[in-house]
This record gives C-alpha cells, sequence and structure tokens, in this order.
C-alpha cells in the first residue's frame, strides 16, 4: 500500500509539474488524444439490430483513415458561447457496402466526424477512441445536416455502435446491444459476417430504416418561430 | 424567462472556485493526475452504481441551481418537468441561483455527436480532485425536440437533469417495466422509476 500511495504521488507530482510547463510554453496546437468523453444523449431513434442500421444508414463503406483534419469552427448559437472545432477523419473509400445516395458514381474519400475540440481539449464520444491515420474500419454513415437541415459535405455515424475497426486481429466498435448480439467478443471474421448480414438485410428490404423527424426554425436564426419539419 | 449568460462567463466564476483549473494543468497532465488519483481513491460512487454509460458523473452536492438560459416554450417546461422528478429524491433542485446546471436549446442539426441525439449534459467542471462534477452543460437539441409532443420533451428532460444527478442509462433489460425516463429513445414516460430515486439517494 506504501508503494501505491508512493508511485501514485510521484506520478502526480510528475504530470503537474509537465502540466504547468506545457501550458507555460503557450502552444496553440490542439491534442492528438482526447481527454473528455461526449456522453451519450437521449436519442430520438434507436436500433434493434444490425440491420436496422445499414437500411438507415446514407451510406456504409469500408475504408482506411488516411488523414485528420480540423472542421471550421462552430459557435453554438444558444447564448452559450461555447465554439467546439469539428474534428474529421478523411476516410480514403475502399469498398462501399451500401448506398442509398443515388447515381452511380461512388466516394473515393469522405470527410467523416470523430469527436471535437473545445477550449483546448479532445472530445470523443463515449465508446468510440479516436480513430487514427492506418486505422481500416467499416463505417454506416449519414450526411450532416446544419440547424436549417441543409445538407454538408460532412459524415457521421447514424449510431455509436456504426463503427468496427480492425486493428491486430480485433474488432473495436462500441458496447452495443447491436454488437452484443453477434457474440460476447467480436473478431474480426465475426464482425464481418454480421455486416454481410446487415446489409443484405437493407438491400433486401427485410430489414426497415428508422425514420426520425428533424425540423428547422421557419424563420431563420429564430428557435421560438414555428418548426418546419421533415421525415428522415 | 431568465436572460442569456456566456457559458463561460458562468464557467470562469465556477473554476474561480476550484483551485486545480486555476493552476493551469494541461489536459494530459490533468488527464494522468486523474489515472494516479484512481490508484489511492476509492472508485466513484457514479460510475459504480446505476448505468455506468452515459454517466456525466455525480454532482458535488444536493442543492442543484438549474439556470434557464432563454429556453423555448418546450424546453423550459421540460426543464420543469425534470426538476420535480430531482426534488423526488434527495437533491434540492431550484430555479433561484446557477453555477450548477446550465440548460440551453437550440437547433443543433445533426453533425458528429448531435446525429440523432436530442438532448445532452456535459461535465464542464469538476471538484478539485475530479470526484464529482460541480457544473453542468445542459442541452437540448430542437432539430428534433421542436417536433416532440410536450410529454416526449419532457422525457428528455426528465432523462437529462436524471444525468446531472450521476444517473446512466436504462435500456430493456435494465427497466423491463419500461417505467423510467431513464431509457434513451423517444418516449413520453417523463417520470424517474423507484430505481432511478433509489440510485440517485443511495449516490448523493
Amino acid at each position: 500500500m506504501t508503494n501505491r500511495w508512493l508511485f501514485a504521488a510521484a506520478l502526480a507530482a510528475l504530470v503537474i509539474a509537465s502540466g504547468c510547463s506545457l501550458n507555460g510554453s503557450g502552444s496553440d496546437a490542439l491534442p492528438d488524444g482526447p481527454s473528455q468523453i461526449i456522453h451519450e444523449g437521449d436519442r430520438a431513434r434507436t436500433f434493434d439490430t444490425l440491420g436496422q442500421l445499414a437500411a438507415t444508414a446514407k451510406i456504409v463503406v469500408r475504408g482506411e483513415v488516411i488523414d485528420v483534419r480540423e472542421g471550421n469552427p462552430i459557435t453554438f448559437a444558444d447564448g452559450s458561447g461555447i465554439t467546439v472545432t469539428p474534428r474529421l477523419l478523411l476516410l480514403d473509400v475502399q469498398q462501399v457496402l451500401m448506398s442509398r445516395s443515388g447515381g452511380n458514381q461512388s466516394p473515393t474519400t469522405l470527410e467523416v466526424n470523430d469527436g471535437y475540440w473545445q477550449s483546448g481539449e479532445g472530445y470523443a464520444r463515449e465508446g468510440l477512441p479516436w480513430a487514427q491515420p492506418g486505422d481500416v474500419g467499416v463505417f454506416f454513415l449519414t450526411q450532416d445536416r446544419d440547424r436549417d437541415l441543409n445538407l454538408l459535405p460532412t459524415y457521421s455515424l447514424v449510431d455509436t455502435a456504426g463503427r468496427v475497426l480492425f486493428e491486430n486481429g480485433h474488432a473495436e466498435h462500441a458496447t452495443s446491444p447491436l454488437w452484443a448480439a453477434v457474440g460476447s467478443s467480436t473478431t474480426p471474421d465475426s464482425a464481418r459476417v454480421a455486416i454481410d448480414r446487415a446489409v443484405q438485410d437493407a438491400r433486401s428490404g427485410r430489414a426497415k430504416p428508422v425514420t426520425v423527424t428533424i425540423c428547422r426554425p421557419s424563420v431563420r436564426g429564430d428557435e421560438n418561430s414555428e418548426p418546419v419539419c421533415i421525415e428522415e | 424567462m431568465p436572460m442569456t449568460r456566456s457559458f463561460d462567463e458562468v464557467n470562469q466564476t465556477a473554476r474561480a472556485l476550484l483551485p486545480l483549473p486555476s493552476v493551469g494543468l494541461s489536459t494530459a497532465a490533468a488527464t494522468a493526475l486523474m489515472l494516479a488519483l484512481s490508484m489511492i481513491l476509492p472508485a466513484s460512487p457514479a460510475f459504480a452504481g446505476h448505468g455506468a454509460q452515459a454517466n456525466s458523473g455525480t454532482p458535488d452536492d444536493r442543492n442543484h441551481y438549474i439556470d434557464r438560459n432563454s429556453l423555448t416554450a418546450k424546453s423550459d417546461s421540460a426543464t420543469v418537468q425534470g426538476v420535480s422528478q430531482l426534488n423526488r429524491t434527495v437533491m434540492n433542485a431550484t430555479f433561484s441561483g446557477s453555477g450548477d446546471v446550465e440548460v440551453y436549446d437550440d437547433y443543433y442539426g445533426t453533425g458528429g455527436d448531435w446525429q440523432s441525439v436530442s438532448g445532452k449534459v456535459t461535465c464542464m467542471g469538476y471538484t478539485p480532485l475530479y470526484t464529482h462534477c460541480d457544473l453542468y452543460l445542459m442541452q437540448y437539441n430542437l432539430t428534433y425536440v421542436a417536433g416532440y409532443s410536450q410529454s416526449q420533451a419532457d422525457q428528455v428532460g426528465c432523462h437529462e437533469l436524471g444525468h446531472t444527478a450521476g444517473l446512466g442509462h436504462r435500456t430493456s433489460a435494465t427497466d423491463t417495466d419500461n417505467n423510467s425516463c431513464m431509457r434513451s429513445g423517444l418516449s413520453t414516460w417523463r417520470y424517474f422509476d423507484q430505481h432511478d430515486i433509489d440510485a440517485v439517494n443511495s449516490t448523493n
């Protein structure tokens, strides 16, 4: 117990010292790793199966993260004064497993939201460590919309269960009942089988999309104006 | 309705009371410090209790000052519903102050962590040993909530304020009678069940 205390105290002293000196350097560089968790919020829609997830996604792709970029800073218009900088993955699309976007051309790259920076700290979604260049995986994605429901060029996971990274013989994904149904420990092979089945179910119509009502203010910038809503 | 104050203004006031952030710890240092402290401190009840997922941490005390910042009528009513549920527990939630829970709403869109998310809570200021949360940010996403009935919005208010009392999510497996607002997903159930109340009372 004494050694444990000593080690902890030494570690704490070391990091306090290093933290002060780092801050003192005045560096504006955003951190490479997250220090805060974005806790899972109350969801407007939930999924019972991976097939529903695939059917709801606009596009399901297998790809490799080839770069991480800073998105344009967003200042919330809610009066909080908070500004976040999206962390965007540049995804090299190796295979489109399913697409509802229409058209014949498949995207070669996609920009995918993966956490953000705020006040110099990195935020990662609960159960989803930041992906890094070189990571390869499957992504269930939907196209982002802004506050006025305009489509943006970026994409996001349709659900936290919608990302599987294949690393060192493991299949990494967020804890979710959707993956628990695959097995207590998901292997790359079992994940691929489950994803293929989900895509087949979505393509065949056996799995239906889970729609949600999304709204914008009828008067731009006035949150008290009547909402105009659509199903997505 | 109360006037909007900058969150940073509130945050700075709260942080002025906290010695650690004023030292200017880097995030890496703060994270490592938390790691070190976790070796010598008992596990926080916030993460040992009801639902580890989506748990924003237990509050620093039972007094909860809820600050509504220019909310729409729907979000305001939902917050009132959430406060009524908090006050069924040992928590003492009031609208007569600020500095514990700052509540905002807006059309945040569907990008990133807002995809399919109608409300969320983030701890923005910890107590000096990082064991409890001193200041929560609570947000309603009108992109979804504006299309909700008042009962559905009330469920979000109950759910998010439940997080500020240290509650995590319930699931079909842990809420078999489906009567807790802490289940995630569109619902009109806008109350804590007895399990929620017991969990808040045991961790605060």
